[in-house]
């Protein structure tokens, strides 16, 4: 209300007015900088040497004394936790993940928002149902189906648990019933078939919401952390999120260490996150508001 | 010319197996991966199952021995893991959704910097939970740690001293899970009718008095929605006991198990399940199933809300 006017005024005449509004920023601001201490705190501890670490508590330095690139060079060429593997399988695990549930969930959601067949919609509320059964079910027996078709140690056994999300459909399927239908009726009149339709039209339109799906699919998948470190045992095929896990066993509390491969670790979602705020925010809203 | 047009064309303008071909993916990857283990844990939970030999059928033993037989180690074993997941579920999930309540509320006032702030205290849900522990042991440390030296405790061991260990792995919860619901309620809150608001405010209310009469009870099903959600995380905790202490200090020893401070359920079905010495699948389902079929209840309640809501 106050803020069109308050833009013409000189920031001092602006204090003067509305300092109630100032000082309420300002406090938020310092509660923000307290929030994310543990932050600041891990990534200039990732540059401290070993001796400034544990001098800490006599000199009370936050940033390093001596910056050191040190401990970034150990996580790297450290060969008891391969570091670069860890990079690979992430990556390999998330995009895969990511590229087979987009579509997977897409042509679903195109079936039951588009097609018609004999109960459609207790199939589609039946998978609901079912998808509402807690994984913590199916933990133990997974493992050892996976054991059995010999994919414990394989990437594989990271993705496939994932593919199944029938929640995916349901919120491309909301998304799918705002697109008018004209252009698909219009197409399929010059004798376009239900792929080409799919593919061309409807799938074009839904990239917003293909958004979202790809981003909770993908930082899902990049920051599960129970299923990795149990299902996978062999060093070399751990993600970074159960690697850090290794890690944080294996490095006997050198944090300098720890916190230099969690700052790596973080890079990618933190990234993904300001590249795509807008599609991050409007995803979680979506959510709550189908499921609300 | 449009009426004639959709006359003439008959009812399915595709072949009955095109639908079956748009769902086939789905369906066979959820068959697979989703409802066969599911079944599969249900059918392990009624046998014995240790490692390298196939399931024995002992029907209803193991319940038997989780819920009534204190000779048992499992009996035990879920005792304390569910009553430690309960207390948890209990003291984390009002804060969980307090604490982003109460920034969205301020947020909402569209203070200078509201969209950065936004950001900033979004962050942490960002990061994996390893991070998220691995941070937070760095700064309870008893010997380099930031909160010690702040607090001027001295050595303090956060991890092993009930009941400071649960503080702890509370306020790690609710600071890595508040920008989810925080960003839940600042959309539900940007929807309350500003009319009401300003017509209440011509008429007297103040602040606090315009939020608990208007602005809550306009965003409950929002708040609904992420309780559900929190006690449903909640109850699946494992990532934050098993890296922050490992369970934490043994209390007593009562038929050869530990009795750990904040061992959680999860943990306890994971070392059974999983763990290199004493594997046995089975009483590990029985105990998965027993969680799960609480899991599942709370979720019920989400389900019939959601159904509701969409017809």
């Amino acid at each position: 209300m106050t803020g069109m006017k308050a833009r013409r005024r000189t920031p001092l005449e602006s204090l003067k007015r509305n300092w109630r509004s100032w000082l309420l920023s300002l406090a938020l601001f310092v509660i923000a900088a307290i929030w994310l201490c543990p932050m600041f705190f891990s990534f200039f501890a990732s540059f401290k040497t070993n001796v400034e670490m544990k001098r800490y508590p006599k000199y009370r330095n936050i940033v390093p004394l001596e910056w050191t690139l040190e401990n970034y060079e150990f996580t790297w060429n450290n060969a008891a936790a391969p570091f670069m593997n860890m990079v690979l399988n992430s990556f390999i695990v998330s995009v895969t993940t990511v590229v087979l549930v987009l579509v997977i969930a897409s042509m679903s959601a195109y079936a039951y928002e588009r097609l018609e067949f004999r109960g459609k919609e207790k199939l589609f509320w039946a998978l609901f149902g079912l998808s509402m059964i807690p994984g913590v079910v199916s933990l133990v027996p997974q493992y050892y189906l996976y054991d059995a078709l010999g994919w414990t140690n394989e990437l594989i056994c990271l993705i496939t648990p994932y593919l199944g999300n029938v929640f995916y459909i349901f919120l491309l399927r909301n998304f799918m019933h705002g697109i008018p239908k004209d252009l698909d009726e219009s197409a399929r009149i010059d004798g376009a078939n239900d792929f080409v339709i799919y593919s061309r039209i409807v799938i074009p339109c839904m990239v917003p919401a293909m958004m979202v799906v790809a981003l909770f699919s993908f930082t899902g998948s990049w920051n599960d952390l129970m299923w990795p470190s149990l299902a996978i045992t062999s060093p070399n095929k751990l993600t970074l999120t159960s690697g850090i896990r290794l890690i944080n066993d294996s490095y006997g509390g050198r944090y300098e260490r720890i916190l230099a491969a969690c700052m790596l670790t973080m890079i990618p979602t933190v990234l993904l996150f300001l590249i795509a705020r807008k599609y991050f925010l409007q995803g979680l809203q979506l959510s709550a508001a189908v499921k609300g | 010319m449009k009426a004639k047009l959709a006359a003439h064309r008959p009812l399915r303008p595709y072949a009955r197996w095109i639908p079956l071909a748009f769902l086939a993916p789905h369906l066979l990857v959820f068959c697979c991966f989703n409802i066969f283990p599911i079944l599969t844990g249900i059918f392990a939970s009624l046998t014995k199952w240790t490692l390298g030999e196939m399931p024995q059928w002992v029907g209803l033993a193991n319940y038997a021995n989780l819920l009534t037989n204190p000779e048992s180690i499992y009996y035990w074993q879920l005792r304390w893991g569910l009553l430690n997941t309960v207390k948890f579920v209990v003291f984390c999930v009002p804060f969980r959704i307090l604490v982003p309540l109460a920034f969205a509320l301020v947020l909402s006032s569209k203070c200078r910097g509201h969209k950065v702030l936004q950001a900033c205290y979004y962050l942490p849900s960002l990061l994996s939970l390893s991070v998220v522990m691995v941070s937070w042991l760095y700064m309870f440390d008893s010997n380099a740690g930031i909160v010690n030296t702040l607090l001027g405790l001295g050595k303090f061991r956060w991890t092993t001293t009930e009941p400071y260990n649960w503080i702890a792995l509370i306020f790690i919860t609710v600071w890595w899970g508040c920008g989810g619901n925080l960003i839940i309620y600042q959309s539900a809150i940007a929807g309350v009718s500003q009319e009401i608001l300003e017509a209440t405010s011509v008429d007297g209310a103040n602040a606090f008095q315009r939020c608990i009469h208007i602005t809550l009870p306009s965003i409950k099903f929002p708040l609904q929605y992420t309780i559900i959600t929190s006690v449903i995380a909640e109850f699946g905790i494992w990532g934050q006991p098993d890296m922050f202490n490992g369970g934490g200090p043994t209390l007593e020893v009562v038929n050869g198990v530990n009795h750990q401070s904040n061992k959680m359920l999860m943990q306890y079905i994971a070392e059974s399940g999983f763990g290199s010495s004493g594997v046995n699948a089975g009483v590990a389902s029985s105990m998965a199933l027993i969680l799960g079929l609480i899991i599942f209840a709370v979720s019920m309640l989400q389900f019939r809300a959601m159904r509701r809501g969409n017809d």
